[in-house]
């Protein structure tokens, strides 16, 4: 009986502040959240971006320009969707990567941003800066537990796509 | 042998680190990338119909890892492409330094070879089915 009433006060008690259930069906809600969808881009430093990007091209067949590679593909969630990973070689003494001394950086792709990265606050995440928008999409940077710097993507393919086309690149695929 | 096909995709990105079961669940957790033992998969199609399906490796090794060798970086990437065998010979050609024998599994055909930096690349001829 004594276990009734507490379970019953505890309910009421919920009732009269309101928040109870609203934060267990945002815990649940988040759990469900989607957060990265797709690898975005792959960076790696290099002595000399120019011949790496000339070396892909000759033999390996990579659609290079002054950024690397495009590569294209369709989306898995929807095919009529387009998705492209960015592959970039960075000079060895860019400050892109920092403060990851690692040697590469990867760009995972994520939907809805904003509110990944409330939730990734909350979960003690370290963020290196704050969110960025651009025309092609949404991006923050944050770290893992080993020290790698891992950008985030929230893509605006169809940007994305015109402005390789407005550049005259073509994507690999 | 114009628009002669080559790479057509990224099939997976592999990275070392200390702690690699410790990295997984920090991954799944934060980033919702559910790894087994093998890495996670990351599919797409490779046309606008939906009827191939394409698929993204990403994988975690551990800082002792061979599959890396002889390259010292702390990364390897996996290239997609069309018709290996018919590659490996152009690239001994071309002079590029094949480390190993195209080897078939069910999964696909593999090879490795270094960049012009001594990176080693993984090429993947896969069975996507």
């Amino acid at each position: 009986m004594k276990k009734i009433a507490l379970i019953t006060f505890a309910l009421a008690t919920s009732f009269c502040f309101g928040f109870a259930f609203k934060s267990i069906t945002s815990t649940n809600s988040n759990a469900k959240m989607k957060r990265v969808t797709g690898i975005g881009g792959i960076f790696f430093k290099c002595k000399d971006p120019k011949k790496v990007r000339e070396w892909y091209q000759t033999h390996l067949g990579l659609n290079t320009n002054q950024y690397g590679t495009v590569f294209e593909w369709y989306q898995g969630a929807d095919s009529t969707k387009k998705g492209f990973s960015q592959w970039s070689p960075f000079k060895e003494t860019t400050k892109y990567f920092e403060p990851s001394t690692k040697e590469f950086m990867i760009n995972y792709r994520v939907e809805n941003l904003e509110l990944l990265i409330e939730e990734l606050k909350k979960e003690g995440v370290t963020i290196t800066d704050t969110l960025q928008t651009v025309d092609y999409g949404k991006f923050v940077h944050i770290m893992d537990i080993e020290g790698n710097k891992i950008e985030l993507w929230e893509p605006n393919d169809i940007v994305y796509e015109k402005l390789g086309i407005q550049m005259g690149s073509k994507t690999t695929k | 042998m114009e628009d002669k096909k080559k790479v057509t995709g990224i099939g997976g990105i592999f990275f070392k680190c200390k702690d690699p079961n410790k990295m997984k669940e920090w991954y799944k957790t934060h980033l919702g990338i559910d790894a087994g033992q093998y890495g996670a998969s990351f599919e797409w199609y490779q046309d606008a119909e939906g009827k191939k399906k394409g698929l993204t490796q990403w994988n975690l090794n551990s800082e002792t890892a061979k599959l890396y060798e002889p390259s010292t970086k702390d990364f390897m990437i996996n290239y997609r492409v069309e018709n290996l065998e018919a590659l490996v010979e152009e690239l001994k050609k071309e002079g590029v330094t094949v480390l190993d024998k195209v080897e078939t599994y069910d999964y696909g055909k593999f090879v490795h070879i270094l960049d012009a930096e001594g990176n080693k690349i993984q090429l993947w001829e896969p069975t996507d089915e």
